[in-house]
């Protein structure tokens, strides 16, 4: 099958299955840890070519994340999380665009798994109540605390709604390119594959506004 | 049976892309509007937009999940 | 309103088209959606998700951060010392201009005093002049004066070695009228002569 993307685990470490979006998951670590290793092993004051191509990423995510949280205190504590979630979804996201995804083991957009986005979402989650703190608990009662029960829903609806965005688009992607694969294998795919690096790094940046503005809710606007 | 799943997974899609393309198409069309009167908020206005596609979109993408759970019942 | 419709329909038709699509992909591709949940895929992309921050925090944000710290220290230590430099500069010129003004002043003074020293030696070389000048005629009209005290001594002398001689000869001789007129004019010439 040309969608090859098994559900079987491709091996295990002792009883612990790995899949193949682990694997996936494992080469996007190693080629962003090596190109951040590589861009800053010597670092000089006026920087060139890969240092600056990634001192500019980052300073731009740094900026944009940052700047939407809108607390200058919180920004510097949190934006490189959010960074990271951007970076990961991103190149997660692109691994499926790589010619021979999906029959080759180990290159599959890892977001096309709901466990994946799941796990991604749980710790959305999670870090905008260890963010929020005490701030998360008065954000519950606002504006009354009569609205206490739709506060909750609002709270277990956002990780939901992450989850189910980000892999309903990277899997219906796959899916719909896999079938036109399928149909027609060569030229007629492409305007859809086209349409998938506009998708993947569109729905990092949509995942990671809005765990953004999740966090900006519960941190406040103290400077 | 497996026909009244497979015509239930195309409805879901169907009428879930149905509202989710009329909404979009408005959100973008408004979108240029506001962008071609009032051209330095565009950038503003563009990541208002992606935002609020991605939130359509999202319906969207429910009734597809929910199609291809009832596709994978039919199998 | 027509066009509205015809739009509609394309998104149904289209829609259709899609779900046909995909159902056939998804018969072909014999899964459907991945089995949820699976802990074990939660607990490795958990475990990968905070590896992958580590290793960018270490590699990637902390060193990008110093970095921009740095520069941002270096601009602003680099425009404090320019700040300096400037102030310094100014200050420098501003000494310039004073030591200027001052030298300037100075030289006045030196060209004044210089000038009024010259004067006062021009004074004082000509009070001398005219003093020594004036002794000079003072000790010429005393030596002239002197001379003609002694002179008119010397001339009373003769006048009265004369007058004793010219009493001899009176006494000496009887004078004739022409005799006197020419002793007359003899003394006189002798006395002139004496005089001279």
């Amino acid at each position: 099958m040309i969608f090859a993307s098994s559900y079987e685990p491709l091996f295990h470490i002792g009883p612990v299955p790995v899949y193949d979006h682990i694997v996936a998951q494992w080469l996007v670590i190693i080629l962003l840890g090596t190109v951040a290793y590589l861009a800053t092993k010597n670092m000089q004051t006026i920087p060139r070519g890969l240092q600056n191509t990634f001192e500019a990423i980052v300073e731009g995510c740094f900026n944009f994340f940052g700047g939407a949280l809108g607390n200058e205190h919180a920004a510097k504590k949190w934006a490189p999380l959010l960074v990271t979630f951007f970076l990961f979804i991103l190149t997660n996201n692109y691994f499926g665009l790589i010619p021979g995804a999906g029959t080759i083991h180990g290159f599959v957009p890892s977001t096309a798994d709901w466990n994946i986005t799941a796990t991604l979402a749980t710790i959305v989650f999670f870090v905008v109540i260890i963010a929020g703190g005490k701030n998360f608990l008065a954000h519950l009662f606002t504006p009354h605390w009569l609205f206490l029960p739709l506060n909750l829903l609002e709270q277990v609806a956002r990780p939901l709604s992450l989850t189910l965005r980000l892999f309903g688009n990277i899997f219906g992607h796959e899916m719909i390119v896999a079938f036109l694969v399928l149909m027609a294998p060569f030229l007629v795919p492409m305007p859809l594959v086209a349409l998938g690096v506009l998708t993947g790094l569109i729905q990092a940046l949509v995942f990671t506004i809005l765990a953004t503005s999740y966090m900006a809710d519960v941190v406040g606007e103290g400077h | 049976m497996e026909g009244a799943l497979a015509i239930g997974a195309g409805l879901a899609v169907a009428v879930g892309a149905l509202g989710g393309g009329i909404g979009q198409g408005i959100a973008g069309g408004k979108c240029f509007e506001s962008i071609a009167r009032q051209p330095e908020i565009a950038d503003q206005v563009r990541t208002l937009l992606f935002i609020t596609l991605a939130f359509i979109e999202t319906l969207t993408i429910y009734g597809l999940l929910i199609a291809f759970m009832l596709v994978g019942k039919i199998g | 309103m027509i066009s509205k419709k015809w739009t509609a329909l394309t998104v149904f038709l289209l829609s259709m088209l899609l779900i046909l699509g995909l159902a056939t992909s998804c018969y072909a591709s014999e899964g459907g959606v991945p089995p949820f949940p699976d802990i074990y895929k939660i607990g490795w992309t958990t475990v990968n998700f905070f590896i992958l921050f580590a290793i960018l925090y270490k590699f990637g944000y902390a060193p990008v951060m110093n970095m921009l710290e740095q520069r941002t220290n270096t601009i602003e230590s680099s425009l404090q010392h320019a700040e300096e430099l400037r102030a310094e500069v100014e200050q420098m010129r501003k000494e310039a201009q004073t030591n200027l003004a001052e030298s300037r002043k100075e030289a006045q003074e030196i060209v004044a005093r210089a000038t009024k020293m010259a004067e006062e030696t021009k004074n004082e070389i000509l009070a001398k002049a005219q003093a020594e000048a004036r002794a000079e005629k003072e000790k010429a009209l005393a030596e002239i004066k002197a001379e003609k005290e002694q002179a008119v001594a010397e001339l009373r002398d003769t006048a009265a070695t004369l007058a004793i001689m010219a009493a001899e000869k009176v006494l000496g001789r009887a004078l004739k009228d022409e005799d006197h007129q020419g002793m007359v004019k003899d003394f006189v010439k002798e006395a002139g002569d004496l005089l001279c």
